[in-house]
């Protein structure tokens, strides 16, 4: 190759090496601008699941949904579940497909268990993350909450920003207070 | 042509020039075309360059990234989406500096490539922070090899290529559980050889393509049993698919570093015959042969078609090269390419007639050329197969006690023929 197309290369290298984050942060600013907000309830975790280093580690409740006729989606293959607001005001999952609904909104899953009429997927995000030391904090607060929503009638619970299929995390919500502020005026943990 | 034999031939010039078989100029032109000969000290202070370029941008860039995390929690959100691409905008203006302004200096090279690496997992970690996003890691790791590995062909920069073969090997171990995906390995690695080409035109035992070498035979042996495993599984020929690997490593280290004068500076043989020797010796054990068919890697009829072909094809790829060493008569070579042929019999005890051929030759090479390390490199061949043997339960104590003892004449004549061999170097 002549050397002296190699800096003009490298100026379109450069230019595609910094296209993909910043596609990423315009697309994600984006939804959380303009995307419908969804209250995505959580589900109790295993403590020492729950801790990953410098994150909460989420988990969701009722994440099934029937698999729209005639669609065969292979385990862990990309899919897309409808979306609708359910009883309390949290999200409700309508319809697991292979091909992007034609109307509503939508979050794109991957598939993991069920069979042909009913499946299991794994939502976009699973954790929020945290200042280091005060994630272990979050961590136990939400693992104790979570497991005590039935007896405080508080649920735990994510805000989403969902559009076209993406799905960003607004904050996280603990006794319907965000996480950094329910930390701030606890000193101790319940 | 290696230090060595440059050496020899410059200490040859003069004789030759006064025998009248070169004229000055000839003689002249030869040593303006392969440069001056570098002094040890010189080569010391090469690798100090480039290494102290690479280890001050990535302890730069380190310290950079850990002042940031320190106050990461104050910023706002667009704030920290600016900051996680600033290290690789940094990163790219300075290869872009460097390249603009036809700096050759390796330091800088190398600095800029390593740090310009480091910046796009950076960048993509920090964005996917920011906005709590999941993801999964075998992408994010495909993701930034692929991005990375440009770096290296423009800037001439090594850490790139370096990352990039292990990042593929990781990916590859992290997708090895889903059907057929781990086999994009080889067109991923493929796509870094032409580097080594590159960096070995000129002089193939610079420290650059020797170092690219090793990296490629290590994580090309890693990556190939991941990559192949659940088809090489399922039909029994893991034995043949490693042996075949390692000879293959061997016979292409032999055509391309030949003249490599130490270890160091000759990788692919060096991993391809570490490699055939410990095989041998696993295979000569009957309890580490695959048994019955073993069907629980459920493929598709796809993946055992491509997985086969490219079998096939490392292959057919070794076969040419032992057809090769056959023509040349170079009988290291063509032992230890026999390995798959041993392999295909799934007879472990030929793996002992295999490895006792492998050292007597090995030692009768060492002996003749009055080589210390080859004499050291047959000794231990068979000294590991024969504590292997001897903490073998399947043979019998007859049958270990009468071969011991005839290894044990056949040691002590060795010895003293080193010993004679000593004696004629000393007088």
């Amino acid at each position: 190759m002549n050397r002296r197309w190699i800096p003009a290369l490298f100026v379109l290298v450069a230019l595609v090496q910094l296209a993909i984050p910043l596609g990423q942060i315009w697309s994600y600013e984006d939804t959380l601008k303009t995307g419908k907000v969804y209250k995505f309830l959580t589900a109790p975790v295993d403590p020492s699941d729950a801790f990953r280093g410098k994150y909460v580690a989420l988990d969701f409740k009722d994440t099934s949904a029937p698999v729209h006729p005639g669609d065969s989606i292979g385990y862990r293959s990309s899919a897309y579940v409808g979306l609708e607001e359910g009883p309390g005001g949290f999200a409700k999952f309508t319809e697991l497909s292979r091909s992007v609904p034609e109307k509503g909104d939508f979050l794109r899953v991957k598939r993991t268990w069920g069979d042909a009429k009913n499946s299991n997927f794994t939502l976009p995000f699973d954790r929020f993350y945290m200042e280091e030391s005060a994630a272990p904090k979050a961590e136990e607060a939400y693992f104790k909450n979570g497991n005590r929503r039935n007896q405080t009638g508080d649920p735990t619970y994510v805000l989403v920003r969902v559009k076209a299929g993406r799905g960003v995390i607004e904050d996280l919500y603990i006794k319907g207070k965000p996480i950094r502020e329910f930390l701030k005026e606890r000193k101790t943990i319940p | 042509m290696n230090k060595k034999a440059l050496q020899c031939l410059y200490g040859e010039l003069p004789a030759l020039v006064t025998a009248g078989v070169l004229s000055e100029e000839a003689a002249h032109r030869i040593r303006v075309h392969y440069g001056p000969l570098e002094t040890e000290s010189g080569i010391a202070k090469r690798w100090a360059v480039i290494l102290f370029g690479l280890l001050g941008a990535i302890l730069i860039g380190g310290g950079i990234i850990l002042l940031l995390a320190h106050n990461w929690e104050e910023l706002s959100r667009p704030q920290r989406a600016v900051l996680s691409v600033l290290p690789l905008i940094v990163a790219q203006a300075l290869g872009a500096w460097v390249l603009f302004t036809q700096r050759e200096g390796p330091s800088w090279r190398e600095g800029i490539g390593a740090f310009q690496t480091l910046a796009i997992g950076t960048a993509i970690a920090l964005v996917s922070q920011t906005y709590n996003l999941g993801g999964e890691f075998d992408q994010f790791m495909l993701l930034w090899c692929l991005l990375a590995l440009p770096i290296a062909y423009l800037l001439r920069a090594t850490f790139p290529v370096l990352f990039y073969l292990v990042g593929v090997t990781v990916w590859a171990g992290s997708v090895s559980h889903e059907e057929g995906i781990a086999l994009w390995y080889f067109g991923l690695f493929a796509l870094a050889v032409p580097f080594l080409a590159i960096t070995g035109r000129s002089n193939r035992y610079h420290p650059v393509p020797v170092l690219v070498g090793w990296f490629m035979g290590i994580t090309f042996c890693i990556g190939t049993g991941i990559a192949l495993n659940r088809v090489s599984e399922n039909w029994m020929a893991w034995p043949v698919l490693f042996a075949t690997l390692f000879s293959l490593l061997y016979l292409t280290g032999e055509r391309f570093w030949s003249e490599g004068s130490s270890f160091w500076q000759r990788p692919l043989q060096t991993l391809g015959s570490l490699g055939t020797v410990g095989l041998a010796l696993l295979l000569s054990f009957r309890d580490s042969w695959p048994g019955r068919y073993n069907a629980w890697n459920s493929t598709q009829p796809w993946e055992e078609s491509v997985g086969g072909a490219l079998g096939i094809l490392l292959f057919l790829s070794m076969l040419i090269l032992w057809a090769l060493a056959l023509q040349k008569r170079e009988l290291r070579s063509i032992i230890l390419g026999a390995a798959p042929f041993v392999a295909l019999t799934g007879m472990g005890v030929l793996f002992n007639a295999y490895l006792a051929l492998l050292g007597i030759v090995t030692l009768a090479q060492g002996l003749r050329s009055h080589c210390l390390g080859v004499v050291n490199a047959g000794m231990a061949i068979l000294s590991t197969l024969i504590l292997c043997r001897f903490f073998d339960s399947e043979v019998g104590f007859l049958m270990r006690g009468v071969a011991f003892i005839l290894i044990g004449i056949g040691f002590l004549a060795t010895n003293l023929v080193l010993m004679r061999w000593k004696g004629e170097t000393n007088s």
